[in-house]
């Protein structure tokens, strides 16, 4: 690992600078990204939206996040808090958009845990032989629950695997990952298996999507699989080298995580042909079985690839546990939620409480989603991701619009500014604003897929309701509690240089309606 | 002041107790003063930790506020000094003890069972292979 060095400062206090290397931002980018768990629960979703050009989603999904990732990256210098988007857009767009924001991610993640949860407990199951019971919703729900649970725990007494183990079980799942893809497409051409097609250029075209609906509903799965990945890229303070080691492993990761989605796909695709995956409920074990086969090699390689999907959901879980309660923490601490949720619990340093509100909110958000689901002709628990990715847009897009208008009088003063602060947020923030109104339009009717629930389709219901019922809280919240609700935006001669070394802005809340009026 | 005593700080003041009153006995002992460390790192996994470490910087500030109490009410001849480092608690000790020339570190070990020691590594077992001074390990309490 990366050696550590400190600068110790008068006063008794020592400042961490640059202790992550080059290979350790990469593995916090692709693991927080978690490439088989996100496969294996959209790749079927992906397929039933866009049929045969779901290789060609797989990468163009990635253009808007890593615009907002250039975002992310500029806003994490002005100030680089735990509350990401919920500080950048208070201080960009005034507290009450910030707010919005802050609640755009805690539900985001909470709306992903019942997935999450569901797709460990099936593939739990599943290692261990136990396929009747992985069928079983039943099961996979109580099994899904504990594994929820033990995860908050694991986020509460501060676990954090060794960089070397962080490295192996990547290495693993991206090998295993690989294998299958190349194993796949081999076959194909060699024995031209029962389904199969050859691939084709053609795949990769997003031009050849039909139509700006499928292409919508295949972007709002497929921006999912790349969330999380900005990670890499606003860790960069703890960088060793940090002017250039954040942008070659953002590089690095994109490449890794770019080759691998579009060639599982295209090598899943070309095995079992859309229709399977499209039909398929968990397509990496189902096609699995029938690429890797049941013979010696072939049966270790498809428990590998379990293994896989399973050490990338729970990393995932980690990665969305973590964010959660920090987002959490942040509002808590700034005032905009209630001040019990930045309580730590004081042995390990780590958000306590925040971090079992939302473990368990997310048990009874889950055993919620599949008890709808089981009774009634409502699949709301396969929709979740099409949700997520409605959620995805709303907050990325936000902060994406944020880095504009926080920045706006950089941006005109060099070109690289223009480009990166302005162009690049923009195109980010169009692209799923675009997804975002296009799928509210097309998921509000019934025939999107996954049915019903109260009048609307299902995804928009919970897409939808769950962003709106923000509303009374807030206002409940600046009536029971005003202050964070007078913090007012960055005035713009207190905003860092983008591109300069100005260093963070001042701290959110020391900006009020009294500091501004008195300046 | 070459020849410190450094002081590994866990934070939970109980627990600490027998360490940093045996740090206390050796500082008047040797007549050297006694600089007490407490190290924080949150886990970078989750991406932006800010709000998360500027808490967990003021908790570390009152764990030392108290601990240097606790010292001077045990030995109020003891001269007592405080680091708070953002890194990871032995990274944070061994910093403190190199930069400062130290005479050897006293810290505590035990308090949450060998199991957890094994599993997820031991400030105290790591600070024995890795220190260039002396290190005193004082077993804590049972929890």
């Amino acid at each position: 690992m990366a050696q550590t060095s400190v600068d110790h400062e008068a006063g008794g206090k020592g400042l961490k600078t640059g202790s992550l290397g080059l290979v350790a931002v990469i593995v916090i980018g692709v693991a927080s990204t978690a490439p088989g768990y996100s496969l294996a629960a959209s790749l079927g979703g992906v397929s039933s939206a866009v049929g045969i050009q779901a290789p060609a989603i797989m990468w163009f999904a990635f253009i808007p996040m890593a615009c907002i990732a250039a975002a992310y990256f500029y806003l994490n210098k002005a100030d680089p808090d735990c509350g990401t988007t919920f500080t950048w857009v208070t201080r960009a767009m005034g507290p009450k958009t910030g707010w919005f924001g802050g609640w755009g991610i805690v539900l985001a993640d909470l709306v992903i845990m019942p997935n999450l949860a569901g797709i460990s407990g099936q593939y739990l199951y599943l290692l261990f032989g136990a396929d009747k019971l992985a069928a079983n919703p039943f099961a996979t729900t109580v099994l899904g629950c504990v594994f929820i649970l033990a995860m908050s725990w694991i986020c509460v007494i501060g676990i954090e695997l060794s960089a070397r183990s962080q490295v192996a079980l990547l290495g693993t799942e991206v090998t295993v990952l690989v294998a299958f893809a190349i194993v796949s497409i081999y076959k194909v051409y060699a024995n031209h298996p029962k389904g199969s097609i050859t691939p084709s250029l053609s795949w990769l075209n997003p031009l050849q999507i039909g139509s700006f609906s499928a292409l919508s509903a295949g972007l709002v799965l497929a921006v999912f699989i790349y969330w999380g990945w900005d990670t890499a890229v606003s860790v960069n303070e703890e960088c060793e080298d940090s002017a250039r080691t954040p942008g070659v492993a953002a590089v690095l990761s994109t490449i890794i995580l770019l080759l691998i989605y579009v060639i599982v796909t295209v090598g899943a695709q070309a095995f079992a042909g859309p229709k399977v995956l499209a039909d398929s409920t968990d397509v990496i074990n189902d096609v699995g079985k029938l690429v890797f086969g049941s013979s010696g090699l072939g049966h270790v390689m498809q428990k590998l690839l379990i293994i896989s999907v399973l050490t990338s959901a729970a990393a995932s879980c980690q990665t969305t546990i973590l964010p959660a309660a920090r987002s959490a923490l942040s509002m808590g601490v700034h005032g905009a939620a209630p001040k019990k949720l930045a309580e730590m619990n004081t042995r390990r340093l780590t958000p306590e409480f925040a971090t079992w509100l939302f473990g368990a909110i997310s048990c009874l958000w889950y055993v919620g989603l599949v008890s709808i689901s089981y009774w009634t002709k409502t699949d709301a628990y396969s929709s979740s991701i099409a949700a997520v990715g409605i959620m995805i847009a709303f907050y990325y897009g936000l902060t994406g619009y944020a880095c504009i208008a926080y920045y706006w009088r950089f941006i005109f003063k060099s070109a690289k500014n223009f480009l990166l602060v302005g162009v690049l947020p923009l195109i980010g923030s169009g692209i799923l604003t675009f997804v975002l109104v296009k799928t509210l339009i097309d998921s509000f009717k019934e025939d999107y897929g996954y049915g019903k629930l109260l009048g609307a389709g299902t995804v928009f219901t919970i897409g939808v309701g769950l962003l709106v019922l923000g509303l009374p809280l807030m206002l409940l919240w600046m009536w029971r509690s005003p202050t964070f609700f007078s913090y007012r935006r960055d005035p713009v001669d207190m905003r860092p240089d983008p591109d300069g070394n100005g260093g963070p802005a001042p701290m959110l809340g020391t900006i009020t309606k009294e500091s501004v009026n008195a300046r | 002041m070459p020849g410190e005593i450094i002081c590994g700080h866990g934070g939970v003041l109980a627990e600490s107790l027998p360490t940093l009153q045996a740090a206390a006995d050796l500082g008047i002992a040797l007549n050297a003063a006694v600089v007490l460390v407490f190290g924080y790192d949150p886990p970078l996994s989750g991406g932006q930790v800010g709000d998360l470490r500027r808490e967990s910087g003021q908790l570390g500030e009152q764990f030392l506020a108290e601990a240097k109490a606790a010292v001077l009410q045990h030995a109020p001849a003891c001269a007592v000094d405080t680091v708070l480092v953002e890194d990871r608690p032995t990274e944070s000790i061994l910093f403190v003890a190199e930069q400062r020339s130290a005479r050897m570190i006293v810290v505590g070990h035990g308090g949450s069972g060998p199991m957890r020691g094994a599993l997820l590594g031991s400030v105290a077992y790591n600070l024995v292979h890795r220190s260039p001074v002396p290190v005193l390990v004082v077993p804590m309490p049972e929890d």
